[in-house]
């Protein structure tokens, strides 16, 4: 018996060891990417409007629980503490039916499916909190012992109900497996069209607001209404077959150690494989450069791309103001592949994911109402309706930077309510009213001094236009804007209005310092209209014009061989341009795929 | 025994020590109360005026107040802020009618009771008979919206309920929830995007015409019911957006073209007009007037946008229209010559009672809401003189806003809680046209929910009754996409 209880203490703490160790070490853009699409308040409103619909107490604990993911290792910590918990009542349950030993292990399946169904970064903790009590639920059920089909019934009904209105319809599993649990077949089939009529008279009477498919589907299960992924079925599935499980021992097995052993090291060897080919890498990366950038870790961006050179577009857009932030942006930029001006600034879309980067660009670069605007947008495309902690901070510095107090002082009332925004945003409050306090922060200061003045409509295809004006409002203080200025000309091939914008700022001020890739494009302008680069009044170093003349004298012998002439400029601009112009463009990484817009 | 009953009241005292005001200090102002209804003026029979105390230094930690009627009667509330019981609130506003109530507010800040100057709120003697207000409510967004839906409330107390939410669309927009003179039997609304629609619905009879009609142009927005019920106005705005780079203007709605058109709603026929369907100008948002005899529309000289935005603007103007042939007049008048004074008109809407017309006034454009220097102008349709009704007025934007069947309450949007987000403001209009001071929508909690909100309120209108609204076969008719095509006559 002891060996029993340690053997199955040891895999689920082995189970609990692994989801932690697992989410915490690889997937902490995946908990972060959640974190930013919730905004869990210590309010009664907030509590109310959560347990209001079905389902209700599911998603308001996960929420609570999801807050910690702003700290992956607290967040990661949680999840495998639900995931594990669920299991053990799953396997408790079943083991009190005692039938099957191997059936402990089995309960595991649904966690792990589970953790596989993260790989889907709109696969919310609300399933697995749904799963969490619907197992205990089980569990609860199996200490209770009754002869009677009427009881079972009643009890399997009654329960669902409750279940069903903390937990949503995977409490539908309740009656099924506890069902076969207690072996009353009847009780499920007169309990299980009892729980469809509830549900159909739930929706008609109070949730006409919603389809009847969400009621039956989970109202926050997944973050996208229209749509459910096959696993979230197939991991109810699994549970109910979990329990069947147990029917099977009396029938077929007989060393039940051995069954029992083999049947846990087939589980963790499944977990193993099947969770470690869920998790798609592009997607990952995406989330990974999200990441890295709503932390500001400007050089560990540029340490992963050096390795990995993607070409998706969000990817890019986050190396490009990695590089913009660190100053090298118009130094190393073409080190990586560029492909456009959308690879610095994104085009509209109407998801909660591919702007950020943009938006996070617009902030940066002093264009504040175009990044409250964006960062607004990609609040309201959060498809389950819930608002963003990371998101609002943000759209509280744009209010604050613009003077507009008033909307800034209602979102730091919001975030006062939360967990790991309300210091900051008490300490940001001070700031409210005080202009002069604000013009001398060092952060904000600098942002509305630099922000864009003249009266303008933003138009992502006039980027390259907007960029120059920010950059002369400012009189080529602001940096950040001089480099996206620069790189985004050099990406759309706009090199008059590069060499415009410099010369006005060597008549009128000090000339900027050209940056190597500058000096390579504004070569490759001059070569285009001169034989040599004899009384070129730009500072275009002598490395520069020697690779730039090697280079023209390549193309021109090798036209057809680009792989010969790349190789004589490589990371410059000039094969960029060069690439555009004479060759096919590489093949792309995948660009992120919203589910929904 | 007696130490029992000694512990007990110890116990009484102690719960009750620092609830009620003690040692009150005086203070020589008004108390800053959230929202601000002093001096304001209310229909009987309204939700009761709940608020807080607000300091933004230190916390008030509880408050206490007595309302007291002008045959001395009084309703009292004490806790963190002003919670009044329904039922007492009707009973007192209702038996002073036409008088004042004087408020009495204690406010318990670090540990001090303060007793602050009382106040009044006015009690009108002009009933509002409406049952409630309509509105959409939506994240005051730009390209996306998520939340958002049109609804209803009972302005008796502070139930709302859904007229139909986006939730059962899956992200479906819907705006421009108009009804016939607030009576709720007859009402139109518009279904944008993928499966966009304009509704019909008469007597609870809904038709389904498509969204956009080639022929037009455009899809059939901002409607109007003519007074007979048959007929209802629209503008057919082929809209664009455009997104300012700096502050603090943020958002331009213009059009590329708009034409004005009256829907037959027993023919089912569209009926056009060479002076409401001009290339050179922009015809827009329109009304009838309450004999049913003029069209009201708003039109502008069209403008190459975006780069002349701010020379739209638009003039008030008038055609007669025969309701027996649906025909209209040979001539259009201009009733208000916003140009001449280098602004522009929309959102006309006149009083029932035919004395006036409500419109908004800002620099350019008719898409108020986003422009801060928007205001609410009245023109006395017996004078044809228009004023700024300063009383009603902020230094922010002022919108869109309808009258109650009486013509004697207004409705309004207003954004000068914050700049952004837009609320619902009430006020009473007097014999000699002039508004009472406009409160705020009452709320249960209303500190909480006003500054915990996150929607703009837009499209009021008071409804006479509750919308009966089987919104279920709504969602089944938006998603058949089943249209009727309007025939243009």
């Amino acid at each position: 018996m002891t060996r029993k209880i340690i053997t199955c203490c040891g895999f689920s703490l082995i189970t609990f060891l692994g989801i932690w160790l697992f989410l915490w070490l690889q997937c902490p853009q995946y908990l972060l990417y959640h974190e930013q699409n919730q905004l869990f308040l210590f309010t009664g409103n907030y509590f109310a409007n959560s347990i209001v619909v079905p389902g209700g107490m599911a998603d308001y604990l996960s929420e609570f629980v999801v807050q910690f993911y702003y700290v992956p290792l607290y967040g990661a910590l949680l999840t495998a503490f639900i995931l594990t918990l669920s299991q053990v009542f799953l396997g408790l349950a079943c083991r009190r039916c005692a039938l099957s030993e191997g059936a402990y292990a089995l309960a595991a399946l649904p966690s792990i499916l589970y953790v596989a169904a993260m790989a889907d970064e709109n696969t919310l903790l609300s399933y697995a909190m749904a799963m969490l009590l619907t197992s205990l639920s089980l569990f609860l059920f199996s200490l209770y012992k009754n002869d009677s089909l009427l009881s079972d019934t009643l009890i399997l009904a009654i329960g669902f109900v409750i279940l069903y209105w903390l937990a949503g319809p995977f409490a539908l599993t309740f009656i099924i497996s506890g069902g076969i649990l207690c072996r009353r077949y009847l009780a499920v089939a007169i309990a299980l069209p009892i729980a469809f009529f509830i549900i159909w008279g739930i929706h008609s009477l109070w949730f006409e607001q919603y389809p009847l498919s969400r009621l039956l589907q989970g109202i926050n299960y997944y973050r996208v209404p229209e749509v459910y992924p096959t696993l979230l079925y197939v991991n109810a599935l699994v549970t109910i077959l979990v329990s069947l499980v147990t029917l099977i021992k009396n029938r077929v097995v007989k060393d039940a150690n051995v069954i029992s052993y083999l049947t846990e090291a087939a589980v963790l060897l499944f977990a193993v494989v099947y969770i470690a080919t869920s998790f798609d890498k592009d997607k990952s990366r995406i989330l990974t450069y999200n990441s890295l950038v709503r932390q500001g870790r400007w050089t560990d961006i540029i340490e992963k791309a050096q390795k990995e050179k993607p070409t998706d577009f969000f990817s890019l857009q986050a190396i490009n103001l990695a590089l913009g932030m660190t100053g090298s942006l118009t130094e190393s930029m073409f080190q990586y592949n560029q492909k456009g001006a959308e690879g610095l600034i994104g085009r509209d879309r109407l998801d909660n994911t591919t702007q950020l980067i943009t938006a996070e660009a617009f902030y940066r670069l002093g264009l504040t109402n175009i990044a409250f605007s964006t960062t607004f947008d990609l609040q309201e495309a959060i498809m389950n309706d819930r608002k963003s902690g990371r998101l609002m901070k943000r759209m509280a510095e744009c209010m604050l930077i613009n003077g507009n107090y008033k909307v800034a002082a209602k979102y730091l009332g919001i975030l006062r309510h939360s967990l790991y925004y309300a210091d900051w945003a008490r300490h940001t409050e001070k700031l409210l009213g005080e202009d002069n306090v604000v013009e001398a922060h060092p952060v904000y200061g600098p942002l509305r001094r630099n922000a864009f003045k003249k009266e303008a409509f933003y138009d992502s295809t006039q980027i390259d236009k907007i960029l120059a004006m920010l950059t002369l409002d400012s009189d080529g203080s602001n940096k950040l804007a001089w480099q996206y200025f620069c790189a985004a000309a050099m990406l759309k091939g706009n090199l008059t209005t590069l060499i415009g914008v410099y010369n006005y700022f060597s008549e009128h001020h000090t000339p900027p310092r050209l940056s190597r890739h500058v000096q390579e494009a504004i070569a490759m302008y001059w070569t285009s209209v001169h034989q040599s680069f004899e009384g070129i009044p730009f500072p275009i170093s002598p490395e520069v014009q020697q690779q730039t003349a090697a280079l023209a004298q390549a193309v021109m012998s090798n036209k057809n061989n680009p792989a010969v002439w790349k190789s004589v400029a490589p990371d410059s601009y000039g094969v960029y341009f060069l690439s555009n112009a004479l060759t096919q463009p590489a093949e792309s990484s995948p660009e992120y795929q919203p589910i929904h817009e | 025994m007696k130490y029992k009953i000694l512990t007990l009241l110890i116990i009484l005292f102690l719960l009750g020590c620092g609830r009620t005001p003690t040692d009150v200090k005086k203070v020589a102002s008004l108390p800053p109360i959230l929202p601000d209804y002093i001096d304001v003026t209310i229909p009987p029979g309204i939700a009761p005026l709940n608020f807080a105390v607000v300091n933004d230094k230190e916390e008030v930690q509880r408050i206490d107040v007595t309302i007291k009627g002008a045959n001395g009667d009084e309703l009292h509330t004490n806790g963190k802020y002003a919670d009044f019981n329904i039922d007492k609130w009707h009973k007192l506003t209702e038996e002073n009618r036409g008088k004042k109530l004087t408020v009495s507010v204690c406010a318990k800040i670090a540990g001090e009771w303060r007793q602050y100057d009382d106040f009044t709120i006015n009690v009108s003697p002009y009933p509002l008979d409406e049952w409630g207000l309509t509105y959409r409510r939506i994240a005051p967004g730009y390209e996306v919206y998520s939340k958002m839906g049109i609804y209803q409330r009972d302005l008796g107390n502070f139930n709302e309920f859904s007229i139909i939410e986006n939730t059962m669309t899956d992200g479906q927009c819907y705006n421009c929830h108009t009804a016939n003179r607030t009576n709720p039997n007859d009402f139109v609304f518009h279904v944008r995007g993928e499966h966009g629609s304009t509704m019909i619905s008469k007597g609870g009879d809904c038709t389904w015409l498509k969204a956009s009609n080639d022929t037009l142009g455009g899809s059939m927005v901002y409607p109007y019911w003519h007074p007979s019920g048959r007929y209802c106005a629209f503008s057919t705005n082929q809209t664009r957006q455009g997104f300012h780079i700096s502050g603090p203007k943020r958002l331009e709605v213009f059009d590329l073209s708009s034409d004005v058109l009256v829907y037959d709603t027993e023919k089912n026929e569209i009926l056009l007009d060479t002076l409401l369907n001009t290339k050179a100008w922009s015809e827009n948002t329109p009304s009838f007037s309450p004999d049913g005899k003029w069209l009201y529309f708003t039109t502008c000289y069209q403008q190459e946008y975006p780069l002349k935005h701010k020379e739209e603007q638009y003039n008030l103007c008038r055609i007669a229209f025969d309701e027996k042939t649906g025909n209209f007049g040979s001539q259009v008048d201009t009733i208000f010559n916003a140009v001449a004074l280098d602004k522009s008109v929309t959102w006309p809407r006149p009083s029932y009672d035919g004395k006036y017309i409500l419109f908004t006034l800002s620099d350019y454009g008719y898409f108020s809401i986003w422009h801060k220097e928007s205001d609410q102008w009245l023109l006395n349709t017996a004078t044809g003189e228009a004023r700024l009704a300063e009383e009603i007025n902020s230094n922010d934007a002022d919108s869109f806003h309808n009258w109650s069947d009486n013509s004697r309450w207004v409705v309004f949007t207003s954004r000068r809680n914050d700049g952004l987000y837009s609320n619902l403001y009430l006020t009473c209009i007097d014999d000699n046209g002039y508004f009472s001071k406009p409160f705020l929508l009452p709320q249960a909690n209303p500190e909480e929910y006003y500054t915990q909100s996150l929607y703009s309120f837009n499209t009021p209108d008071f409804t006479k009754t509750r919308v009966d609204f089987n919104s279920r076969a709504a969602v089944d008719a938006i998603l058949s996409d089943e249209r009727i095509p309007a025939q243009v006559r």
